[in-house]
């Protein structure tokens, strides 16, 4: 009888410990996501204020008064549609191409033994984790070699359809390692039963392996997006109108006066396909953690 | 229907050699196992029948037809996989369909065909309830199921099984084990199973090729492999408790005249009045052997160096001393393992442990003196040396 009784209350302060740990967790979560959502609360506070200030507390909100002035502005600007029409086509452009190159790359790299796979496999690793200053060159090389082309006749700057070709080979390496990981742990077997029952090349890419890598081709094509949506950079120096660019000029006004409100209405307009994203893609990220993928 | 005969197949995979000159005749209808450790190439010896490797050398017939570089669909085979392999983005019901799907226009198949051959063949294993899941809502054993009709659906010539149950819990393997035998003989499909499970070997094949380092060591029914195992490693993979080896070896002594007892008569004694100078000189035990045996014996093996092998079952333990001694010897009680149906006894022959199978009821102590009953009509001689059976 004593001994069950000490079990009972052993258990109940095992359940209240318990209970302890989960609000001491929650209660740092919120700290956490607050601490992490403390800067955008003051852009999303910017972007409604009436006139172009900053915001510099939640007081504003009285001096200055709450308006989607800003947001109506940014969309009934014609160079904003155009921009985005620009950034549209670069973004499925960029997706379709990754996809093209990275999942016949990868499935190669993962089914068959070949002179030199592993050395590519290791120099593709070394490239997708070099970055800083390597980057930087690497940029003011590519500009130097597109200006030069351009110089020659080759229409380069300004041309929307270098910029997809440019975002791809940027994603090559590591999302191939990505792909091939993925393929990996697919196993083999499942080639080899589709083979045996007597299923062509064709069928067993696009029947058997594609659909069953589903959430890796999503992984793919959604780090594609959002590498051609949030380039700024190389979109500038090759003076493609991008809804990036868009933004920058028309935040930074003449004289280097910086229209806050607008800069921030549209900042949002512009994250806001890629929070959309995160949150529909949400378990195939997961899915991505695990196999080792999201670059830091 | 078919036969599938091998000659003289040899693969290699870089340096090491994982086949290694293997020739097999696999009749129609039969139900054949390749039985070995692992990495005994037995997996690789029906990769090479299904079309998944090409041979080095050699030759691969399925039914007379020369298959060595045809395409695997073209063999008419099909295969499970040990990890059944199941497409996990189809249901149940698709991925048992793509065999006929994957060419519906060179079987001339239409929709409805396809749909009453799966259901047909889900009915024979009893799943026709799950054809609207996705492989991942299945439990091991429905997976299992679903993986044996997917190979079945095409009615195939060879049905090529690798490992298949090695995956399932012990219990529902060994339901498994009866209903894929019960189905072999139903359908009549010759079939070949991969396994290192020597008892799914023999509780279901008809014929076993037991195979090490790449060789096949021995083909013959389990009754055969089990009985007269044609060497040591086959005598000691086959069989639980393996059977045991004594070493020993023939030495010539005084000339001594013994009568056979009825119950020993065939075996080395020899049988009758015999004779003889030879004796089979073990730990803490000799056995006289008939001269005519004894130098067959000695011509098989110069450097008469012997092992004598005798299964745990062949030997019986008495507490007193028998009257006639041939093939009697004293030895002590190391460790009883009670099974149930039967005990296991370890005992201590000399410096050498043997098992011994025994009914249940006698009790024996550890360290208990008893004294050991050798079956001589069932001892196997091998050499020691090579490994293989002498008499």
């Amino acid at each position: 009888m004593k001994s069950s009784l000490s079990i009972f209350r052993g258990s109940a302060s095992f359940l209240a410990s318990r209970y302890g740990l989960r609000i001491v967790a929650t209660v740092l979560g919120v700290l956490i996501v607050f601490a992490l959502l403390y800067p955008v609360l003051f852009v999303v506070i910017t972007s409604m204020l009436r006139g172009n200030v900053i915001a510099r507390g939640i007081e504003d909100i009285y001096k200055y008064g709450l308006s989607l002035e800003h947001y109506i502005a940014a969309i009934t600007d014609h160079a904003f549609y155009s921009s985005l029409q620009v950034s549209i086509l670069i973004s499925i452009l960029t997706i379709t191409t990754s996809l093209l190159v990275i999942t016949p790359a990868a499935y190669g790299f993962s089914r068959f033994k070949f002179w030199g796979r592993d050395t590519m496999l290791f120099a593709y690793l070394v490239v997708s984790q070099v970055g800083g200053g390597f980057g930087v060159a690497a940029i003011i090389a590519l500009f130097v070699f597109l200006a030069r082309l351009h110089s020659m006749g080759i229409p380069t700057l300004g041309n929307p359809f270098i910029l997809p070709l440019i975002y791809t080979a940027n994603q090559v390496p590591f999302q191939t390692w990505l792909l091939k990981s993925y393929f990996d742990a697919l196993p083999k077997e499942l080639d080899e039963s589709s083979f045996i029952d007597g299923a062509s090349w064709s069928q067993i890419v696009f029947k058997v392996v594609l659909p069953a890598s589903k959430s890796a081709m999503i992984i793919i094509a959604m780090f594609a997006f959002m590498a051609a949506w949030g380039e700024f950079l190389i979109a500038s120096f090759l003076k493609v109108n991008t809804l990036a660019k868009y933004i920058y000029e028309t935040a930074v006004g003449p004289g280097q006066q910086i229209n806050w409100s607008d800069f921030a209405a549209q900042a949002i307009l512009f994250a806001l396909p890629i929070i959309v994203l995160y949150a529909v893609a949400q378990r195939y990220i997961g899915e991505a953690v695990r196999y080792g993928a999201v670059k830091g | 229907m078919a036969k599938v005969t091998l000659i003289d197949v040899v693969k290699r995979f870089g340096r090491t050699i994982a086949v290694d000159h293997v020739s097999l005749k696999i009749n129609d209808g039969e139900f054949y196992a390749f039985l070995g450790p692992s990495g005994s190439g037995k997996t690789t010896t029906l990769r090479l029948i299904a079309g998944l490797e090409t041979p080095d050398e050699g030759e691969i017939y399925i039914d007379d037809r020369l298959v060595n570089y045809v395409h695997p669909r073209d063999r008419d085979v099909a295969m499970v996989f040990q990890n059944y392999a199941l497409y996990p983005h189809m249901t149940v019901y698709d991925n048992i369909a793509f065999p006929l799907m994957a060419r519906r226009k060179q079987l001339k198949l239409t929709v409805s065909e396809v749909r009453n051959m799966v259901l047909e063949v889900s009915r024979l294993l009893g799943i026709e309830q799950l054809l609207n899941r996705y492989p991942s809502q299945l439990s091991g054993g429905q997976q299992q199921r679903v993986a044996l009709a997917r190979a079945l659906v095409r009615r195939p010539k060879v049905w090529l099984l690798d490992e298949p149950l090695s995956n399932l819990d012990a219990k529902l393997r060994l339901s498994m084990r009866v209903e894929l035998k019960k189905m072999q003989r139903a359908l009549g499909i010759t079939t070949i199973y991969v396994t290192h499970d020597q008892v799914e070997a023999m509780s279901m094949a008809d014929r076993i090729a037991v195979m090490e380092r790449g060789r096949v060591m021995q083909i013959g029914t389990p009754d055969e492999l089990y009985y007269r195992p044609s060497n040591v490693f086959v005598a000691t993979f086959i069989g639980a408790p393996p059977m045991n080896l004594i070493p020993c070896s023939i030495v010539e002594g005084e000339s001594v005249e013994y009568t056979v007892p009825e119950n020993k008569s065939g075996g080395i004694a020899g049988s009758g009045r015999v004779k003889t100078r030879f004796f089979m000189e073990c730990p803490e035990l000799r056995i006289p052997i008939d001269p005519w045996i004894a130098s067959a014996i000695l011509k098989e093996s110069v450097e008469n160096k012997l092992y004598l092998g005798i299964r745990s079952e062949h030997i019986s333990i008495l507490k007193a001393r028998p009257l006639e001694s041939i093939g009697v010897s004293r030895a002590v009680v190391e460790v009883v393992e009670p099974l149930g149906s039967e005990s296991i006894v370890t005992l201590r022959l000399g410096g050498e442990a043997i098992k011994v199978r025994q009914p249940p009821g006698e009790k024996y102590s550890m360290g208990e003196e008893v004294y050991i009953d050798i079956d001589l009509r069932k001892a196997l001689v091998f050499n020691a040396i090579n490994g293989g059976l002498i008499t």
